[in-house]
């Protein structure tokens, strides 16, 4: 049946999507934890 | 609050009859935007009668320049009020904020309609197309289209009006939500009248008048909390 | 932060859990013959469809297409409660749900025109209704998406605000195209037999449950924006 194909491209499609939207969000957050966790450390530096 | 808004509107009109700065332009830029399409036509040979399908590229013509025009208009709706900070005068008064709307719309709607009109003169001129006597149902089509889209845009002026990006903002705000609301079915209905397609064109008029109550409607509403607190 | 925490693992699993029901019914159907879904062959007539096994996409796509829906509707009622509140948390509600609702309605246009090929031979009719209706709401939110320009002051909030309100007001306008253009927007519309709609059900569940996860974490995140923007504001004003 051919028409499977279609199906699992569907799929496939949406599958690759919701997880790409995952991984950017994952990179963003790691992204924006580790600026803030290096400027804390700096305002931390200063006032010692 | 009606005569606050026609109060508004006659003094807006009284401006633009005066120094005709502003419809000048606008007759300008429609003239240029017809002449622009007229002369990419040339390859298809418009200018001899032909072009089989005229039928629909008369009305998307027509309707891209009203709504280029008309984006350009709105784009100094407010900024009149703006330069000369009457606008904090206008806005203490009570219940005159949907007056202060009304009255932009109704200014506004009276300049484009006039804009529309003559672009439709334009583009007889150097579009031939033979309206097969339609001319009265296309007028009342750019008329209704023309009240839609300036319902929607004094509001998007108004939102759009403080901020430095405003000349991006306006086209970017209002052409996604007025695309398929408005000019798309304006133009089909164009279209279905020069084909004399009377009943789909009913169909399309329908949509087209029941987004501008929307669009009159959601104004009203929110046009309250459009400044600052 | 302990609390927020579990309340994102929470709807994790929650939504892992129905995902994984439907996939297993998805798996069942997958091995049943399409009986529900008789072939005919090409052009197809209404009761049954020239690719009865493709029809399965839908069992995904309509959660995916509900899901948008919903989040448009956030961003609405958050629009509306940020003009009236001037609370920009409202504001921030509104650009998460349409960020996350633009990752929903374009993988619910893929997914249906995938379909669209596999019954009709095309992937896109600009004369079907409930195509246009749905690009049209992709354009309006990829472009409130786009007002987002950096940093968030009030202007560009209340802007957004403006733009989420009557950008929602073209979701029912849309809805309604495919009425009023008679002849012109045919759309070709499946009709779910009983049996689908266990699976359907459960597609809406996890997809509603897993977007509310995505929207936790996509807040979570803007909350630690924030706090970065506050660090550097006190590192500026320290310096």
């Amino acid at each position: 049946m051919s028409d499977m194909v279609y199906l699992y491209a569907a799929l496939t499609v949406a599958l690759v999507g919701l997880f790409g939207y995952l991984v950017y969000l994952h990179r963003r957050q790691s992204r924006v934890q580790s600026e803030v966790a290096r400027l804390e450390a700096l305002v931390n530096h200063d006032r010692k | 609050m009606l005569r606050e808004a026609l109060t508004i509107a006659a003094k807006d009109l009284l401006v633009e009859v005066r120094t005709k700065e502003r419809l000048a332009a606008l007759v300008l830029f429609s003239l240029v935007v017809v002449l622009s399409f007229r002369f990419s036509f040339e390859l298809f040979g418009v200018h001899d009668g032909g072009l089989a399908q005229s039928h629909f590229l008369v009305p998307a013509v027509l309707w891209v320049t009203v709504v280029f025009s008309a984006t350009l208009g709105m784009l100094t709706v407010f900024s009149k009020e703006e330069e000369n900070r009457c606008i904090e005068g206008l806005l203490l008064a009570p219940a005159s904020r949907n007056a202060l709307y009304v009255g932009k719309l109704v200014s506004s709607f009276a300049s484009f309609v006039v804009i529309a009109l003559l672009t439709m003169l334009f583009l007889g001129a150097f579009l031939p197309y033979d309206y097969r006597g339609q001319y009265l149902p296309v007028v009342g089509l750019l008329v209704l289209g023309t009240f839609a889209y300036t319902a929607l845009g004094v509001t998007a002026a108004a939102v759009s009006a403080s901020s430095r990006m405003r000349e991006v903002l306006l086209p970017v705000i209002m052409i996604p939500i007025a695309l398929f609301t408005v000019i798309v079915p304006s133009i089909a209905a164009t279209s279905d009248v020069l084909l004399e397609n009377l009943s789909g064109a009913l169909d399309e008029v329908r949509f087209v008048a029941f987004s501008s109550v929307l669009f009159v409607g959601v104004s009203l509403l929110v046009f309250d909390y459009l400044w600052e607190a | 932060m302990g609390r927020r925490e579990s309340l994102g693992t929470g709807l994790l699993v929650a939504s892992m859990v129905f995902m994984f029901l439907l996939a297993a019914l998805l798996a069942f159907y997958l091995s049943e013959p399409a009986s529900s879904f008789p072939d005919c062959g090409p052009p197809p007539l209404p009761g049954c469809w020239s690719a009865p096994d493709a029809f399965r996409i839908f069992l995904f796509h309509v959660p995916l297409a509900w899901t948008a829906y919903l989040s448009f509707g956030i961003v609405f009622v958050a629009s509306v409660a940020y003009l009236r509140t001037r609370d920009l948390r409202w504001d921030t509600l509104a650009m998460a749900s349409a960020e996350i609702g633009v990752v929903f309605v374009t993988l619910a246009l893929l997914t249906g025109s995938i379909w669209n090929r596999a019954e009709l031979g095309v992937y896109w009719r600009w004369e079907d209704g409930r195509l246009f209706a749905t690009f049209v709401l992709w354009t309006v939110y990829i472009a409130y998406v786009a007002l987002h320009t950096g940093t968030r002051d009030v202007q560009e909030a209340r802007l957004s605000a403006v733009f989420g309100i009557f950008a929602f007001a073209t979701v029912p306008v849309s809805y309604l195209s495919q009425f009023f253009f008679s002849s012109l927007h045919i759309s070709i519309r499946p009709t779910f037999p009983a049996e689908t709609w266990p699976t359907l059900a459960v597609g809406v569940v996890a997809f509603t449950l897993f977007f509310l996860y995505l929207l936790h974490w996509r807040l979570r995140i803007d909350a630690l924006e924030f706090r970065l923007v506050g660090i550097k504001e006190t590192m500026e004003g320290s310096a």
